[in-house]
């Protein structure tokens, strides 16, 4: 629930309202909600300041129970893809459906964006806010991280997503996202597969993966895994047990991941819940990570859609 | 705060707060067609607007966002050209049902035609991509954007006339426009939450947590001490009455085992106080602050469970019979702390084995035709419980007016609210006033006093205006499902698969209370096992007592269910004989002329009786269907295609996934009744009006499936006279005669019929009184076009007679009336044929084609008749794939949001989805027409397991198919599944 609404003139402003200064210009006129009470926001104090990107997570009822100070990005912080060089920057502000639309979205991004097959919150949902949310379900975070993404903050600092995500999940510790930088890698393939129940739906399961191959031998295997663990994360141990093999084909790919008889290895372990059981999500999980690495393609900065990849 | 913004091109300033959201503000101001479908979780898309150019929900957006922004949104005096096209063309296209999502999908056409002038049907899909609607099955909305992207064009685009039926009729089997199509389009005021005044108070409910435990105390102290808090009622201060919320006939077949607030609750959520405040904030503030003392019991969760020898039981009151005794070696006495239990009369229940109701009955001898059999199979099946899900939650404006309690509904049964609101609250019949409002969709769930008792007693004891609206939350965990059955059938056949002998037994789980306990499961076995003809059929069903959610009636009652087992035990039958599955179907189905004995046991709730059947269209149904589906050639099974479409973004890599997905297709033949004869009873009344016009005053229930229209039209037809002359109000209890209800399809076969008997009434009276203006013998005058009253010796205007009556001339106002009743039982049957692909590499089921070839009689409004159809096939089809409620091992409702009950989108619409309309008249319907919607889901769990099983060469017993389940049906994963209720 949003007690009070931000609306920073610049990213200054925007920082230091994040970074709890309250004698920041305009944070004092902040509009703020009146309480149940009518007698002011009751629960300020213990409200959290945090960015307002699409609001598909910070203005929906998952938040109900959060009291929210929203520090508006929008006019701040970029909605906008462009080429550097190799590069490819996208906009924090960006959201899934310009990503879709954009023609220098990388084919396996946008593809990642489709899988948000609800038009009403593509229109709204950021990658910024994606990132953000840090969701295990999160549609981005697989193939980012399998990239190896940068971010660049609005406080100037470049950092890997990797590392990002590692910080304090408090917007004093991982700032506000301004940029993604993806660099086109020469001789990387990656890949993206993910299950849902039906279209319109979260990504329940869904793995990324990047890695070279030498002389069909695979390198450097990066495997990223969504709703598996309360986060989108590297598995290393599994990346590791990949390394140096040939290319497997499906069934050893699916047995390496939970073992011939679907006992499941450790690499990861699921819980029961209404979207699946435990040994169901491992199995489909195998499955996934099949797809993801047998269906790799050459890395590719971003170009026109091709047949496959639009 | 002050928001500048423009709304449909018009400068506003508004003061709002800033955590307000958008949603909540635009209705403030009166933007009521902007709805809520899911409390804004962002998945129903009803509160949609289109914000500089983009759709979006804008319960998702705070108001402050809105700053200088452009808002197009839904008001009746919009202009925007392109959103009217978007929405006339709906209208056109006869995809208005309930209309509760219509403005937001008018927003989300008018997007996609902005974007794209002539989209692809792709295009369409993902414009609607998050657009919920549960009524139209969204098949009929691809052709309302193509027809607007025509009229883009060329305005004056008519869209192509669909099949037209009785030439003889100017209305009656052509399509006509639905007449609340156009105000609901333009989001006019016409639901219950649309009447809500400012000084009105706020009820929420505290639910339990606990699935099964007895009300110690309750300390509503300081939440009534807390601020706006009006009244705060429970268990020890409620009337201490019980009754059933189940809107049937009186004296209903349903046991009153509930009260107000119980003394044991019985399922998680079930009441344990509510709250009367100023405001929701308040209202839920106050809930907090209740302290409840329980006495926890173990709980019933399934079943077997509630079988079991010692079982905890979820009713442990006295047992009274109104009528009638107990049954024989049944147990009455209570342990004095629970509520009692009041049976009207004896329906085989025995509440402390918890056993809600039984029945059984039979013809022939079972064991002999199971011994003339060469193959014997005996299968169990199961079917989950499901919701229905209207997108509008339960809803109920009471108040007090004039001395009498005034409750504006969104009920499919006026009367029946009528009646238990004023037994609970204690006041007479003619106290209570109930007007069914626009109903944003039903399905059963409305059938049932789900909301009304609480708001009607607060009204009446406060004396103040109450609105009480269910959360989405409340509707899944707290409203009505269809109750979950495990179905066991066991058939004996002769090699040439000829039937001797079918035995079937149904087990359901009513929950903790017993709404419709017996006819649910009743219908399982009334509409399945008369569809084939078998000398020896024998059934029972025993309803059980849980504490898992409450169940109640859904489109179909428990056919579906029932024709699930029977349908799909007929297959496997056949596949074990080594017959072709519609082979079998053909050997044993009805067919004109069969005399239907089973039915000499299925009375559904008076004296059973064989019928003779008249005609019956199965077999050109099933010939259509066959030829579509290229059913003798070599289409069936077989792998299909290479690789996964899972694999997002991959080249072209032949991983080793050859041969992963299986084609395969499966046909079901289906049945369902028009209404129940011999009880149900419908009036309707119409007056002319001094200028010749009609006012149709009709006791049916419109709950967006046209009745209204079916009603009108029937006028119109016999008073020869346009739409636009009758205007139809109904389901008023003040204004229009006793109807009851929308429920079992009685809609077009009972109301409608009431509205041509009093069309009739009304004809005879105008002739009567035209013959003594024109001087001449009633049968030489005759009603023509337009209102024209023609004679032998000269011609008058419907509005000269009717000025003439009014004014007290003649025979006075001209009012005919209409009441019907029948013995009579009209059936409605359809062929349905599937067409899944099938992964058997990951489970996965793609409904790719399902043709449904339906007789519904005449077809009053043939576009009309198909979106029902359309709609009722969408929804069995989420409950054949994907719907489940499901519990955790103390009876919590783990999926009570469409995050996680997962209803089909327009993308789950297979991609060749066709209805035909194969009519078989009637010889009572009205024009020959029979009942249409409920038929319509009892086709697609059958139809899809056969061709999954044609497939893969399984068979999945259980539904919704997950994937889950197919893999562990496919061998592919191992174990049992894990505890409890899930999958
Ligand atoms: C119906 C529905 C369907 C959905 N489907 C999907 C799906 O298919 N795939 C998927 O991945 N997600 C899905 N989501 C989740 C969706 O909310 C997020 O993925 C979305 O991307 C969040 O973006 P936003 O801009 O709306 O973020 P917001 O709600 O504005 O913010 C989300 C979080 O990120 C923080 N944040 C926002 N911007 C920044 C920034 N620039 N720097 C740092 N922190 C920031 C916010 O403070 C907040 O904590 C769905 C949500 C709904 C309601
Ligand atoms: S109410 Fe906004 S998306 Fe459902
Ligand atoms: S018409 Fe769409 S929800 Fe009823």
């Amino acid at each position: 629930m949003t007690v009070a609404f931000h609306k920073p003139r610049d990213a200054a402003e925007a920082l230091a309202l994040l970074s709890g200064v309250d004698e920041a210009p305009g944070a004092d006129d902040a509009d703020r909600a009146k309480g149940a009470d009518g007698k002011g926001a009751g629960g300020i104090k213990s409200a959290r300041r945090l960015p307002l990107a699409g609001g598909t997570q910070l203005n929906s009822s998952e938040s109900r129970n959060l009291a929210v100070e929203a520090v508006a990005l929008d006019g701040l912080v970029p909605k906008s893809v462009e080429r550097q060089g190799s590069a490819t920057i996208i906009g924090a502000m960006t959201t899934f459906q310009e990503l879709i639309d954009s023609p220098m979205v990388p084919p396996i991004l946008a593809a990642a964006a489709r899988g948000m097959v609800d038009r009403n919150i593509r229109n709204r949902a950021t990658v910024g806010g994606n990132l953000g949310a840090d969701k295990s379900c999160s549609s981005l975070i697989p193939v980012l991280l399998a990239l190896d993404v940068d971010l660049l903050l609005l406080d100037g600092r470049r950092v890997r997503l990797e590392d990002w995500l590692e910080l304090p999940s408090e917007p004093k510790g991982r700032g506000i996202i301004s940029k993604i930088s993806m660099g086109g890698r020469e001789g990387w393939l990656s890949g993206y597969a993910r299950w849902s129940r039906v279209s319109a739906d979260l990504s329940v399961l869904g793995a990324a993966a990047a890695y070279r191959l030498e002389r069909n031998t695979v390198r450097d295997l990066r495997l990223v895994l969504g709703g598996v663990a309360a986060h989108a994360r590297r598995f290393p141990a599994l990346e590791a047990a990949f390394e140096g093999l040939p290319l497997p084909d499906r069934s050893a790919i699916e047995a390496l991941v939970v073992g011939h008889d679907g006992s499941g290895a450790s690499y990861f372990s699921t819980i029961d819940d209404a979207r699946g059981s435990a040994a169901f999500k491992s199995f489909r999980m195998a499955v996934l990570i099949a797809d993801a690495i047998l269906f790799a393609k050459p890395d590719e900065a971003g170009s026109l859609p091709t047949e496959e990849g639009a | 705060m002050i928001l500048s913004f423009s709304l449909n091109g018009r400068p506003r300033r508004w003061e709002c707060e800033p955590g307000a959201n958008l949603r909540d503000l635009l209705r403030s101001k009166g933007l009521i067609s902007v709805r809520n479908g899911c409390d804004g979780e962002g998945s129903c898309g009803l509160c949609a607007v289109i914000m500089d150019g983009k759709l979006v929900n804008s319960c998702m957006i705070l108001a402050a966002e809105a700053e200088g922004r452009s808002v197009i949104a839904v008001e009746p005096d919009a202009e925007d050209p392109l959103l009217i096209i978007a929405q006339r063309s709906l209208i056109d296209a006869h995809c208005v049902q309930c209309g509760y999502c219509t403005p937001a999908v008018s927003l989300a056409l008018r997007d996609l035609l902005a974007r794209s002038p002539e989209p692809s049907d792709e295009e369409v899909r993902d414009a609607l991509s998050g657009t919920l609607c549960r009524c139209t099955g969204y098949q009929q909305f691809l052709d309302a954007a193509h027809l607007a992207s025509k009229r883009l064009r060329d305005p004056g685009y008519a869209l192509e006339a669909g099949p037209a039926f009785k030439p003889e009729f100017r209305h009656i089997g052509k399509d006509r426009e639905k007449v609340d199509a156009r105000g609901l389009a333009r989001g006019e005021a016409a639901f219950v939450e649309d009447r809500v005044t400012p000084d009105s108070l706020h009820l929420k409910v505290l639910g339990s947590p606990h699935a099964h435990a007895f009300v110690k105390s309750v300390d509503a102290s300081a939440a009534l001490a807390m601020s706006g808090v009006v009244k705060v009622i429970h268990t020890f201060n409620c009337p201490d009455k019980v009754y059933t919320t189940a809107g049937q006939g009186f004296p209903e077949p349903s046991p009153h085992d509930q009260r107000m607030f119980s003394r044991k609750v019985r399922f998680v959520g079930d009441r344990v106080a509510a709250v009367l405040a100023e405001s929701p904030a308040e209202a839920r503030a106050a809930l907090a602050a209740i302290k409840v003392e329980y006495e926890i019991l173990e709980p019933v969760l399934s079943i077997a469970q509630a079988k079991a020898p010692g079982a905890p039981l979820v009713h442990s009151g006295e047992v009274v019979y109104v009528a009638g005794e107990a049954p024989a070696g049944t147990s009455t006495r209570g342990d004095g702390r629970d509520d009692s239990i009041t049976y009207q009369f004896p329906i085989g229940a025995d509440p402390h084995r918890n056993l809600a109701a039984s029945a059984h009955g039979g013809i022939g001898d079972v064991e002999a035709g199971f011994a003339r059999a060469d193959v014997v199979i005996e299968r169990t099946y199961r079917g989950n419980r499901v919701q229905c899900t209207p997108m509008e939650p339960h809803v109920v404006y009471a108040k007090v007016d004039g001395g009498r309690l005034v409750l504006h509904a969104s009920t499919q049964v006026s009367w029946h609210v009528r009646r238990i609101v004023s037994r609970v609250v204690g006041i007479p019949e003619n106290k209570v006033r109930v007007i069914k409002e626009r109903v944003g969709g039903g399905f059963g769930a409305k059938q049932d006093i789900v909301v009304e008792d609480i708001a009607g007693w607060l009204a009446w004891t406060t004396g103040k205006p109450v609105f009480f609206r269910y959360t989405r939350e409340e509707e899944f965990f707290a409203s009505r499902t269809r109750h979950a059955m495990d179905i066991t059938v066991k058939m004996g056949a002769r090699r040439d698969g000829t039937l001797t002998a079918i035995d079937m037994h149904v087990d359901a789980d009513t929950g903790p209370y017993g709404q419709h306990c017996l006819t649910v499961p009743m219908n399982a076995v009334s509409k399945s096992l008369p569809l084939l003809i078998c000398p020896n059929a024998r059934f029972t069903v025993d309803s059980w007592y849980t504490n898992l959610s409450v169940a109640g009636a859904y489109q179909g009652y428990g056919a579906p269910k029932g024709s699930f087992a029977i349908q799909a035990c007929l297959a496997e039958l056949a596949v074990e004989l080594g017959i072709d599955q519609l082979e079998m179907i053909e050997k044993n189905r009805v067919r004109s002329g069969t005399r239907i004995e089973i039915l000499k046991s299925l009375g559904e709730g008076r004296e059973g009786a064989a019928v003779d059947l008249g005609e019956c269209g199965l077999g050109e149904m099933i010939e259509r269907g066959k030829k579509a589906f290229n059913w003798d050639g070599t289409g069936r099974g077989g792998p299909l295609t290479q690789g996964s479409p899972t694999a997002q973004g991959g080249a072209k890599v032949v991983a080793a996934g050859e041969g992963d997905w299986k084609r395969g297709k499966g046909a079901v033949i289906v049945q369902q009744g028009s209404g129940l004869p011999g009880l149900d009873a419908a009036n309707a009344e119409i007056r002319l009006l001094a200028d010749g016009t009609l006012l149709l005053l009709s006791g049916g229930a419109d709950l967006g499936t046209g009745l209204d229209t079916v009603t009108a039209k029937t006028a119109a037809e016999i008073m020869g006279l346009d739409l636009e002359d009758v205007t139809v109000i109904s389901g008023d209890t003040d204004l229009t005669p006793f109807d009851k209800g929308a429920y079992a399809s009685s809609g077009t076969y009972f109301s409608g019929n009431a509205a041509l008997k009093a069309a009739e009434d009304l004809r005879t009276k105008v002739l009567a009184a035209a013959a003594e203006m024109l001087g001449e013998d009633p049968s030489t005058i005759r009603i023509g076009h337009r209102g024209r009253v023609i004679g032998s010796k000269g011609e008058l205007k419907l509005g000269d007679i009717a000025h003439r009556t009014v004014e007290g001339e003649g025979f006075g106002e001209l009012v005919g009336f209409g009441s019907f009743k029948t013995l009579h039982a009209a059936f409605p049957y359809g062929a349905h044929f599937a067409e899944v692909l099938v992964n058997t590499r990951t489970g996965e089921v793609k409904l790719e084609r399902f043709h449904v070839y339906q007789d519904c009689g005449t077809p009053i409004n043939p576009a009309l008749a198909k979106g029902q159809i359309f709609g009722g096939v969408m929804k069995a089809v989420g409950h054949s794939l994907y719907e489940e409620l499901l519990f955790d091992e103390k009876g919590r409702c783990l999926n009570p949001t469409f995050l996680d009950y997962k209803i089909p989108s327009i993308n789950e619409v297979p991609r060749d989805f066709v209805v035909e309309l194969v009519p078989v008249e009637d010889e009572i319907g009205p024009f020959g027409a029979k009942s249409v919607s409920e038929i319509s889901l009892n086709g697609a769990a059958p139809a899809i397991a056969i061709a999954i099983h044609d497939a893969t060469g399984v068979w999945v017993r259980e539904y919704p198919f997950t994937p889950e389940r197919l893999l562990r049906a496919l061998g592919r994963l191992p174990g049992a599944g894990i505890k409890g209720k899930l999958p």
